[in-house]
């Protein structure tokens, strides 16, 4: 296949000195083709953004890299220098964050943000680049006579503030975009306006999305494919129609059972669903699954070794040993 | 309100200074051996028949050298000098240039000391106006320095964090630690005595500034390392930026505020500093004025007993520190 991303056995370790290291990734391996998107779904702690910032080398000071690879259009980012770092990050790969009221800089006007980025990877001239950065808002819905794109980013709402950072994101025409938790800080209305944007964008411009979530109604309205994450391991991989309606390992089973209910006093609402029990420590994992302490069908052999990979029909892999 | 009136009380001050050569009746170094410490001479309107004049005027001074008076001096209430506006300075020695233009002026052989002479009979008034040149903007480059040392080097090791913030900051500490004083003595006793009074001047400036760089450097790491990690700027990381990029445009612009508090508390320092060393006669050499070695006639008891005119440098200072110290409250409570 030709991918535009394989993600090969990446293992990362956070480890402050003298204290036991943390396994944040542990064997996560993917590919991911130029035109596909793909959500990331897990509940906090399971890695998700760790595995964002490895894909941008941005991993913060204390985590690094201890295996594996992360293959993107056929440069090692893993092993790749500051200098071919700097070219990829926002020029092929950017990052939309979580919290787009810290992502931009509060005293600098939406215009001067989304030129900057410009600006750190081609060369124009003043009046280009504004031009361009007006083109880029305009893309993300702000008309350049909205007056929007020379206010500061306090004068935004959330969701207009994620639109400048995806703006900003899109500036240098990206191959893939990592969007983490783009929609976790916006009321219902923005998010919806969000995730639509961000599909649109992904079809008109054939770029490639990672989306994470810790809420599957979220991907279920924008990605193909999903990966579900748990302790920093991939424990289910496949289409997100497929993975959604017919969830295969428990984790993913409970995790879908968890969303609140919409109407009070419906047979869904009698009962809260959750995921019994805490993510684990992941500076002290068992040789086993990861899941397995909170497992609701577990075997014997769940506490003894990890589950390798199994391939279901139609594209989906599972870890677990109850498909071996 | 505040900051308006600093800002204004400042720029009036440093106007005067920087105006000196227009401003000032006479060259700074030019002398009158005919008047040794003569006192201030008052300006009058109205005359000893109480006609009132237009055109402002002084009386004569009579100098007894052979009086044992303290202040050998007698006002001569007969000869009325009239004070002359927009004048050509004569050509007589000194510095001063013939045919420059200045404010005020009497004919010679009069002479007009608005604040007195010391004992070479110079002009208290023009030294006062020339020497707060030197004194008022030694402090202000010496701050520019230290400013901008501590800019860097306390946005290197804000930055790196790690082994330049271990080296930088024990090198600041050993400096905060260091008495500034006795270390500017040593260093100024180690170069040549006698240095022209441009040389001597940029020497002064250099050595404040360069021993001064510790605390804002401090300042500036502190505020750098706070804003590193914030999240615009992993975001501007995360689309390519450089460090530098980062330094300059996202983190140390957040320095601004407190750099500028600071630059309001170290200039009096600085100007005091100046004074001090020339006060001392380590810092601006005669003939040139500073306000510090017009201040060290005052070492003499016989001077500082009956001229008390010889202390208006002494008291020029005073409005400079109040308004830089406004300056500073007001700065750092504007939001």
């Amino acid at each position: 296949m030709d991918s535009l991303l394989h993600v090969q056995n990446l293992t990362v370790r956070y480890g402050a000195d003298g204290q036991r290291p943390k396994s944040a990734l542990c064997d996560v391996d993917f590919e991911l083709a130029g035109d596909e998107a793909l959500g990331l779904l897990g509940e906090s702690g399971s890695g998700k953004t760790t595995l964002a910032l490895a894909l941008l080398g941005l991993l913060p000071p204390g985590g690094s890299v201890e295996r594996g690879a992360i293959w993107f259009r056929g440069t090692n980012l893993v092993a790749a220098g500051p200098r071919v770092l700097r070219k990829i990050q926002g020029a092929e790969i950017s990052l939309v964050h979580q919290e787009p009221a810290l992502a931009l800089n509060p005293v600098m006007r939406v215009a001067d943000q989304v030129i900057e980025v410009l600006r750190a990877h081609q060369h124009l001239t003043g009046q280009q680049a504004r031009a361009k950065s007006l083109e880029l808002l305009a893309e993300v819905g702000f008309a350049p006579e909205s007056g929007i794109t020379d206010a500061f980013p306090h004068q935004l709402s959330g969701g207009q503030r994620q639109r400048v950072v995806i703006a900003q994101a899109i500036a240098c025409r990206p191959a893939l975009i990592v969007a983490d938790e783009p929609t976790t800080a916006l009321d219902t209305a923005a998010q919806r306006e969000i995730l639509v944007l961000l599909r649109d964008l992904h079809h008109r411009m054939k770029l490639a999305l990672i989306l994470i979530s810790h809420d599957p109604a979220v991907l279920a309205a924008a990605v193909q494919r999903i990966l579900v994450m748990y302790a920093g391991r991939i424990v289910e991989d496949g289409p997100a129609a497929q993975l959604l309606q017919n969830p295969s390992h428990p984790y993913t089973r409970g995790l879908l059972r968890c969303g609140l209910p919409v109407i009070p006093g419906s047979a869904q609402a009698r009962r809260f669903d959750c995921v019994p029990g805490e993510p684990p420590d992941l500076a002290a994992l068992s040789p086993g699954c990861a899941f397995a302490s909170r497992c609701p069908e577990r075997m014997e052999v769940c506490g003894v070794c990890a589950p390798a990979e199994t391939r279901l029909a139609q594209a989906q892999r599972v870890w677990c040993f109850k498909y071996e | 309100m505040k900051l308006k009136f600093a800002l204004l009380g400042l720029a009036l001050i440093h106007v005067l200074v920087l105006g000196a050569g227009f401003l000032a009746p006479y060259d700074p170094a030019e002398q009158n051996r005919d008047f040794p410490f003569a006192p201030p001479m008052a300006l009058h309107l109205v005359d000893t028949q109480g006609h009132f004049h237009l055109r402002p005027f002084a009386y004569a001074q009579i100098y007894h050298p052979e009086s044992s008076a303290a202040v050998p001096y007698e006002i001569d209430r007969s000869r009325m000098i009239p004070v002359h506006f927009f004048v050509k300075l004569a050509a007589e020695g000194g510095m001063g240039q013939s045919g420059e233009w200045r404010l005020f002026g009497v004919a010679p052989p009069h002479r007009l000391f608005l604040l007195g002479t010391d004992d070479f009979g110079r002009d208290q008034f023009s030294r006062l106006l020339y020497g707060g040149r030197v004194s008022l903007f030694a402090g202000l480059l010496a701050t520019a320095l230290s400013l901008a040392l501590g800019l860097v080097l306390g946005g290197l090791a804000g930055f790196y964090a790690s082994l330049p913030d271990h080296l930088i900051m024990g090198a600041s500490e050993l400096f905060m630690a260091l008495p500034w004083i006795y270390l500017l003595f040593a260093v100024r006793a180690f170069l040549p005595l006698h240095l022209g009074a441009q040389e001597s001047f940029f020497l002064l400036v250099g050595l404040i500034g360069l021993t001064g760089w510790a605390r804002p450097s401090r300042l500036v790491r502190g505020v750098v390392l706070s804003a590193r990690h914030r999240d615009y700027v992993l975001a501007a990381r995360g689309f390519g930026a450089s460090d530098f990029y980062l330094l300059r445009r996202h983190i140390l612009p957040e320095a601004l505020g407190v750099l500028l508090t600071q630059a309001a508390l170290l200039i009096p320092q600085y100007i005091l500093a100046e004074v001090t060393l020339s006060f001392l006669g380590l810092g601006v050499s005669e003939p040139a004025p500073s306000w510090g070695n017009m201040l060290a006639d005052m070492q003499k008891l016989y001077v500082l007993e009956s001229y008390w005119w010889m202390f208006a440098a002494g008291v020029a200072l005073i409005p400079v520190f109040l308004l830089y110290h406004l300056l500073a409250d007001a700065l750092q409570q504007s939001p």
